[in-house]
């Protein structure tokens, strides 16, 4: 397992995914903000940690057995939503009890969702990539345009309040960003979001890391790498 | 109450055009909902509202709501890869196979999670129970030899088919006739 050079470790709190951001990032900002001991289990994308991770998979008690993972002492927890949803819980970075901010939190966690299902598909379709990219393109400017009227002035999501839907925006629209800058700077409100984000106190160590400054690839696809049907399939 | 629907034809699609951005809604999709004041898109948040409006929520008990999130985001995995393999008419007859055991191998480990109870929290309601109701049901129109192999999520469906508040549904025209997807689909249902 490759420890992150932040955390100092703790086996009662694990998070474990592939050593890429994909899925597995948001858990990871919400335990480094969260300032407590963790341990920041990573996969190797390559065939040996394609190995490490059949080998253990079905062993470790998971009722549904699937990366990312979350060990909280007794409580075991996959599906990347439900560990970020858990994780949010945990360090009240929730909506409080405001039907409205309620509905408001969840209608973004969930476009953000198909934002990055979006980006993934085209990513991941390596046969068609550059064909589908220009209608990839259009469609998600025209989402983000709609979402960034919603988010509006911010700093977060919910106003003053940081919850865990703020770590989703950040996330992967950042990653959005990586690919189409250009297309992603027009949301202003979102830009601002990113910023406010990014000069979050609770992550300064993490933003000044080298950890953070050789920041691992969103999706992975190096020759060393399993074939992306292989990849794919693990998404099954 | 209002069960709004569009026909996925011309006319509907028209309509939908028209209609999408005069709704007052946030974030313009379908389907939506309204209620008073308040307007949701996004079908898990329509969802989970409802769950929280009628009480088939899972309460405070930490263990239940991670056992409700993990299995909504299973039944999610499940409905779009169904769906993904019924909107890929080129490709439908060659995917099947592997979509069927990737399938299979999935609900299995949904089964044994789900276990002896009525519901998926146990003796409890919640809306999970709907998510796991509809989804299965779909893809066992499609394969029901494989999703019979899933006995307790066999069972939990029964349970819902068999709740007095919906009998009336049950046995209406619309659920004898509606389809699961559109007609331009490989698998309609």
């Amino acid at each position: 397992a490759v420890v992150s050079t932040q955390s100092t470790g703790s086996m009662t709190l694990t998070l474990c995914y592939w050593d890429v951001r994909a899925m597995g990032e948001i858990p990871r900002y919400i335990l480094r903000y969260s300032g407590v001991n963790w341990t920041d289990d990573r996969v190797p994308v390559t065939k040996p940690g394609l190995a490490r991770w059949m080998a253990q998979k079905f062993n470790q008690g998971f009722d549904l057995p699937n990366l990312p993972y979350l060990i909280d002492g007794d409580i075991k927890i996959t599906q990347s939503l439900a560990i970020i949803r858990y994780l949010a819980r945990k360090f009240g970075l929730v909506p409080g009890d405001n039907e409205q901010d309620i509905v408001r939190c969840e209608m973004i966690e969930q476009e953000t969702t198909d934002l990055r299902l979006a980006f993934q598909d085209l990513c991941l379709d390596v046969e068609n990539y550059e064909e589908k990219t220009p209608a990839y393109l259009d469609k998600m400017e025209k989402k983000l345009e709609i979402l960034d009227k919603y988010i509006g002035e911010g700093p977060f999501v919910l106003g003053e309040k940081l919850t865990y839907v703020d770590f989703m925006v950040y996330e992967f629209v950042s990653q959005i960003k990586k690919f189409a800058p250009d297309r992603v700077v027009k949301a202003e409100n979102i830009e601002r979001l990113l910023q406010h984000f990014q000069e979050l106190d609770q992550l300064q160590v993490y933003f000044s890391s080298e950890e953070f400054k050789n920041l691992v690839p969103i999706n992975d696809y190096t020759p060393d790498s399993f074939s992306c049907e292989h990849f794919l399939g693990l998404y099954e | 109450m209002v069960d709004d629907r569009l026909k996925m034809d011309d006319e509907g699609f028209g309509r939908w055009k028209n209609e999408k951005f005069e709704l007052g809604l946030d974030l313009p999709n379908l389907p939506y909902l309204i209620d008073g004041d308040i307007k949701i898109t996004q079908s898990v948040s329509i969802i989970r509202y409802l769950g929280r409006k009628f009480g088939l929520v899972p309460g405070d008990n930490e263990k239940d709501i991670v056992k409700c999130e993990m299995v909504e985001q299973e039944a999610v995995d499940l409905r779009s890869a169904f769906q993904k393999l019924c909107l890929d008419k080129e490709h439908f007859e060659e995917k099947t196979p592997t979509y069927l055991d990737n399938m299979e191998k999935k609900l299995q480990m949904l089964d044994t999670y789900i276990g002896e109870g009525a519901y998926v929290v146990g003796e409890k309601l919640t809306y999970v129970d709907f998510m796991l109701y509809e989804y299965v049901s779909q893809i066992r129109m499609f394969a029901p030899e494989r999703v019979d192999k899933a006995k307790n999520i066999v069972r939990l469906l029964q349970n819902i088919r068999d709740l007095p508040q919906l009998q009336d549904y049950f046995n209406s025209e619309p659920f004898k006739t509606v389809r699961i997807h559109p007609s331009f689909a490989a698998f309609i249902g």
